[in-house]
Parts: structure tokens; C-alpha cells; sequence
């Protein structure tokens, strides 16, 4: 009898423990959670809410069901030449980073001296502020006084309307065509753009082939520079992970430099240039601050990005439903992206072991 | 072995890379320093012939950029203090407590990281709209006196709910979900027997974690504040879309709207967009190698 009780009496002091124990831990996480709650949790379902009604605080909202995706994917040209331009903008920016990230780290992972004062000035780009360097950017752009444009006049060519010429590069490619017949066949195809007469696909297939504008590559320049030093670091990261043997090895075998890069430091690099791949693409389809600062997504929407949209059609348009739904298509595209990197991690890039 | 001489094609190359980062901004504070006429002047001088430091009294007198300053620096502290101590400690019952449902919790702030910002952008706004309801608890305490002199003193944005309020910039920022998971990561990495000594000492959680874990947590905790001062200062969409008035701008929006008014003046601009960048380079160059470190983990966390 005297041991039952004083069983009973461990196990109760055991569970006050245990509940003292999780009061305590929920204090602990109470000041982050009520916030992530409040501006995280909860906005997650009220924009997917939001997201199937129409109109915007003050006029009120109006439960609409699935019309804003329906009508957004279904006809809405201007939500798709958006993301035409962000894809012509990922497509530019993207490569042309993986690039000269892995060719300025294979100088730096080569060059013994330095390598830190390097190392900082290049990055010293992308802790500034977007804000601030892009109006260096519109400054350097600038049509009568920018540097851009002296140098382009000292070589004897006239001056370029970076800002203010709305054609795609295609487009102006193709004036020069020598084949008349593709020629009026392109132009034909790309002039069903504003036309609602025709098919939708034919409509976006038309816009993408007129391609990106010149204000597009201005933002594409900036984005490659502002991001190049941070490429660089994780590349040479990637690069110093490689063993110095496999390259003795190779030149031992009589390799040269570009069937040692072709063989050894591109397949061994291939988890890191895919991680960046990854994450600049998700970073590029969330591309907003340069198209704010630098062109309004002017000439004639040729640089409205997905996320400029949204923010056109939620503070300018007052259609914060449908930019909800926007955001929510962001979303989609944004996870499937996470979901094939996932998948594709999982099979292993790399060869390494 | 040849792959570690550097040569001089090399060399070449990489000050080639570094004239191309540096140029652009050379090329903002010479035209800082340029006179209205010169910095308008086709082929462009490509430096300042007389040194116009008054092009900086003048920027900084065109737009009340001094209240942009405050705004920008004051978000930033108040934030990075917020988010350091939200952080910390759930961070601490994360990594050391035990508690029903942590796993579940545990992802479900994970899961967030893939979230983009964009989403909740809407929904934000318009909660933050709705807290302006709470103003009336100020209302019911405060006099009518009280209330006025509160608005002579610019005391009033400090404590009002809603938007184009301090609360509207700051509060949305004050946990994040990455530092979260940066300082579990490193709270994990502290040796067990350095909590087991504290427990038999007869420290509590609390003390051992302001005592211990802290002090030794630092360069994750810098890491954290540097992100999250960084974040706050360098963001336009937010600040943009909950500020109305004047002086609730913080620096970056305030260079926006001053970008759309200056028009062709491209000398104060530039003197603008320096004195913006500024305090961030000072920064940099004093805590480089935990930018580097931070900047390069928050982009891991995908």
C-alpha cells in the first residue's frame, strides 16, 4: 500500500514536471511564434482566400470561386507577356552569371596572392543596395547624356534608345533577313500580338518571338553585376572541394586545360552550378526592384516582370484579388521548381564520392 | 605545378573584373562632384574639373532625407534587436527542450522558407489596415490633450497601430523564420556537458541560455543581425506599400519617390544614391568576413 502511493506520487510529479516542461518551452516560443502567426501563417491562407474574390478593401470583396485563375491563365495576355519577360530575363541573366562566376573563380581558385582583396571588391556589388545602383544604372543608360551611349557614339553608331524602344531584339534582327518569305511570315507572327482575334497561344507564342527589349538587357547587365561576387564565392567553395589529385592525375594522362575543365571541374562543379541555377531562378522570377526603379516595366510593358504585375494590379489596378492569385501562381511555379530540385538532388548530380 | 602560379593573363583578367565592379560607382560619386552643367555636358567628362561638395548639402536638402535616415536606421536597429531576441529564443526551444508537437512546429516553420515574400504582401497590408482599430485603445487612455501634443511632438508614429506608422515598418520583421534555423543549427553544435554543468550549478534555462549559449553563439548572432539590418534597409516593396506621408519613408523608398522629382538632375541623384550607400559600405568593411558568411548561408537555405 505505502509503495503504490508513493508510485502514484512519482507519476504525478512526473507529469507536473512534463507539463511544467512544455509551459516553459511555449514561453519560449510564443514572442516568434505570435508573429510569424499573425504576418506568416495566417496571410498564407488569407491570400489563397483572397485569391478567389474580387476587389480590394475599400470597395469591399466579392467571392468569386476559382475566375481570378481561370480568367488570369485562361486570357489574360498581359499576365503572360509578364512572364515572358521574366523567362527572356532569367534566360539572359542566368547563363551569363554561371558563366563568368565559374571563369572568375577558376582565375581566383589559380591565383595565390590576392585572393581576399578580390574576393571583397567583387562582392562589394551585392551588399548595396538595389535601390541606389540602379539609379547609377538609369544614370549610365541615359539616352542624351550616359556614358553608354558616348561610348556607342565614339565607335560612330548612333545613339541607342535604351529606355524608349519598345522592339524585341528578334524583331530587329529580322529587318535584315535576307529570305523574304520567313521574314513576312516572322512579322506575321508577331503582329497577332495585340489582336484578341486570334488564338491566345498564338498571341504569346507571337510576343515571345519579337524577344526581349533593350531596357530589358540594361536590367539583365544590372542583375549579372550586382550578383556576380556572390556566384563567385560559392563557385570557388565548389572549386577548392575539388582535390587537387584528379588534375595531377590528368596531366599526367597528357590532358590539356580544357579537357581537365570538360572532365574534371565541370562534372565535379555540376552540385554547386546547380544550386545556383536553383536559386537564381527563383530569384529571377521575383525580380521587382529594377523594373520599379529603373523603367515603370516601360517601354510598352516589354519589362513588366510577374511580380511587377502583381504589384501593378494590387496598388494601381486596385485588384488585390486578382494580384492574390497572381502571387499564388508565383507560389506554384516557385514550388515546382523546389520540387524538381529536390528530385533531382536526391538522384545526385555530382560524382564525386 | 602550374595551376597555382599566378600569371599575368591572369591577373590581368581579374583587375579586368575589378575595374568593371568599381567603375559604376566611380562613376556615381564623380558625377556627385560635377556641376549641374557638367554633369549634363555630351561626351561626358569623365571627372569632376571642380569639385562640387555643395551638391551633397544640396540632396540632402531637396528631400527630408535626414528623416529618411532616422527611419531607415531606426527600422533597422529596432528590428535586428527584435528578431535577434525572437529568434534566440525559440531557436533555444528548438534545440534544447522538450515539447509536445516539436517536430510538427519545427517543419511547419521550415516549410515557410519557401514561401515568397509576394504572397504575403497583400494579406499584410491589409491586416496591417486593420490594426488601426487598435488606435482606439490610445483613444480610451489618452486625452484629447495628451493626443494632440503626442502629434505636435511626432511622438504619435511611434505608438500608433496601422499603416504609415513604425509599427507597420517594424513589427511584420520582427521573427524570421532563417534566424530561427541559424541560431538552432549553431545552439545545437554547443557541447551537451556545457548545459548539464550549468543545470548542476543550479542555473535555470533561462540564465544558462544569456550566460552560456549567447556568449558563445556569437558569430551566428551577428550573422543573423547583419542579414536582418541588411533586409530591412535595402527594402523598397514593403516600405513602399504600407508609407503614405513624407516622413514615414525610409531611405530606399525616399530615394525612389526623390528619383522620380529630381528628373534631370542627375548630380544630386548620384550625391543621393552615395550618401545611401554609404553607411552599408562602412559596414561592410569592418564585419567583411561575416557578410560573406551570412550571405552566402541565407542563399543555402533553399
Amino acid at each position: 500500500m505505502k509503495n503504490q502511493g508513493k508510485d502514484l506520487q512519482l507519476v504525478k510529479q512526473r507529469k507536473r514536471r512534463r507539463i511544467k516542461e512544455n509551459l516553459e518551452a511555449f514561453a519560449y516560443l510564443s514572442p516568434a511564434m505570435t508573429i510569424l502567426f499573425i504576418f506568416l501563417f495566417i496571410p498564407v491562407v488569407y491570400a489563397l482566400g483572397l485569391s478567389m474574390h474580387r476587389g480590394n478593401p475599400i470597395d469591399g470583396f466579392r467571392f468569386i470561386g476559382l475566375t481570378n485563375y481561370i480568367s488570369i491563365l485562361g486570357s489574360d495576355i498581359d499576365f503572360y507577356k509578364a512572364v515572358v519577360n521574366t523567362l527572356y530575363y532569367c534566360l539572359f541573366s542566368i547563363p551569363t552569371q554561371i558563366v563568368i562566376g565559374i571563369g572568375l573563380a577558376m582565375l581566383l581558385n589559380r591565383a595565390i596572392k590576392g585572393i581576399g582583396f578580390f574576393r571583397t571588391v567583387y562582392f562589394i556589388p551585392h551588399i548595396t543596395s538595389l535601390v541606389a545602383v540602379a539609379m547609377i544604372w538609369k544614370w549610365i543608360f541615359n539616352e542624351e547624356f550616359g556614358l553608354v551611349n558616348y561610348l556607342i557614339t565614339a565607335m560612330d553608331i548612333e545613339k541607342v534608345r535604351w529606355f524608349n524602344d519598345p522592339e524585341g531584339i528578334i524583331q530587329k534582327m529580322m529587318q535584315y533577313f535576307p529570305i523574304e518569305m520567313i521574314k513576312s511570315y516572322y512579322m506575321s507572327l508577331t503582329h497577332c500580338v495585340d489582336s484578341s482575334a486570334h488564338p491566345m497561344w498564338k498571341r504569346i507564342f507571337g510576343y515571345a518571338l519579337r524577344g526581349p527589349s533593350l531596357a530589358m538587357f540594361t536590367i539583365v547587365s544590372l542583375s549579372v553585376w550586382k550578383v556576380i561576387g556572390y556566384t563567385v564565392i560559392i563557385f570557388l567553395a565548389g572549386l577548392q572541394n575539388i582535390n587537387d589529385s584528379y588534375y595531377e592525375a590528368a596531366e599526367i594522362d597528357g590532358a590539356n586545360k580544357w579537357h581537365q575543365f570538360r572532365n574534371i571541374t565541370w562534372p565535379l562543379l555540376s552540385p554547386t552550378t546547380f544550386f545556383i541555377l536553383i536559386i537564381s531562378f527563383i530569384a529571377a522570377f521575383k525580380v521587382f526592384v529594377p523594373m520599379m526603379m529603373m523603367t515603370n516595366g516601360q517601354p510598352e510593358n516589354t519589362t513588366v516582370s510577374v511580380v511587377y504585375y502583381l504589384y501593378q494590379q494590387a496598388w494601381t489596378a486596385d485588384r488585390m484579388g486578382k494580384a492574390s492569385a497572381i502571387a499564388y501562381i508565383l507560389f506554384s511555379i516557385i514550388l515546382i521548381i523546389t520540387i524538381i530540385q529536390n528530385k533531382i538532388i536526391g538522384k545526385k548530380v555530382h560524382y564525386d564520392s | 605545378m602550374t595551376r597555382k602560379k599566378t600569371s599575368t593573363f591572369t591577373l590581368f583578367l581579374l583587375f579586368a573584373g575589378v575595374l568593371v565592379t568599381i567603375f559604376p560607382f566611380y562613376w556615381m560619386i564623380a558625377t556627385s562632384l560635377k556641376t549641374a552643367s557638367e554633369a549634363l555636358q555630351f561626351p561626358p567628362s569623365f571627372y569632376p574639373h571642380a569639385l562640387a561638395w555643395d551638391n551633397y548639402k544640396e540632396a540632402w536638402e531637396a528631400a527630408p532625407f535626414g528623416m529618411y535616415f532616422f527611419n531607415s536606421i531606426f527600422c533597422g536597429i529596432i528590428s535586428t534587436i527584435g528578431v535577434l531576441f525572437t529568434s534566440a529564443l525559440a531557436a533555444y526551444a528548438f534545440s534544447r527542450m522538450k515539447f509536445v508537437g516539436k517536430g510538427l512546429f519545427f517543419y511547419l516553420v521550415l516549410g515557410t522558407m519557401m514561401i515568397p515574400g509576394q504572397v504575403l504582401l497583400i494579406p499584410n497590408y491589409i491586416i496591417l489596415e486593420k490594426t488601426e482599430a487598435l488606435n482606439a485603445i490610445y483613444r480610451f487612455f489618452l486625452t484629447d490633450n495628451m493626443y494632440d501634443w503626442l502629434i505636435d511632438q511626432k511622438l504619435w508614429n511611434f505608438i500608433k497601430f496601422g499603416l504609415n506608422s513604425y509599427f507597420a515598418l517594424i513589427f511584420p520583421w520582427l521573427a524570421s523564420v532563417f534566424s530561427i534555423f541559424l541560431l538552432r543549427q549553431f545552439f545545437k553544435g554547443i557541447p551537451k556537458d556545457l548545459y548539464d554543468a550549468a543545470e548542476i550549478d543550479g542555473a535555470s534555462k533561462f540564465r544558462a541560455l544569456f550566460q552560456i549559449v549567447i556568449p558563445l553563439s556569437k558569430p551566428a548572432l551577428i550573422t543573423s543581425a547583419l542579414l536582418s539590418f541588411l533586409g530591412q534597409w535595402n527594402s523598397l516593396l514593403w516600405p513602399l506599400i504600407v508609407t503614405t506621408s513624407d516622413y514615414m519613408r525610409t531611405l530606399m523608398v525616399g530615394l525612389q519617390t526623390f528619383q522620380q522629382e529630381a528628373g534631370q538632375d542627375f548630380h544630386l541623384l548620384m550625391a543621393a544614391s552615395s550618401i545611401s550607400i554609404l553607411p552599408i559600405l562602412i559596414l561592410f568593411f569592418f564585419l567583411q568576413k561575416y557578410f560573406v558568411r551570412g550571405i552566402v548561408r541565407s542563399g543555402m537555405k533553399s
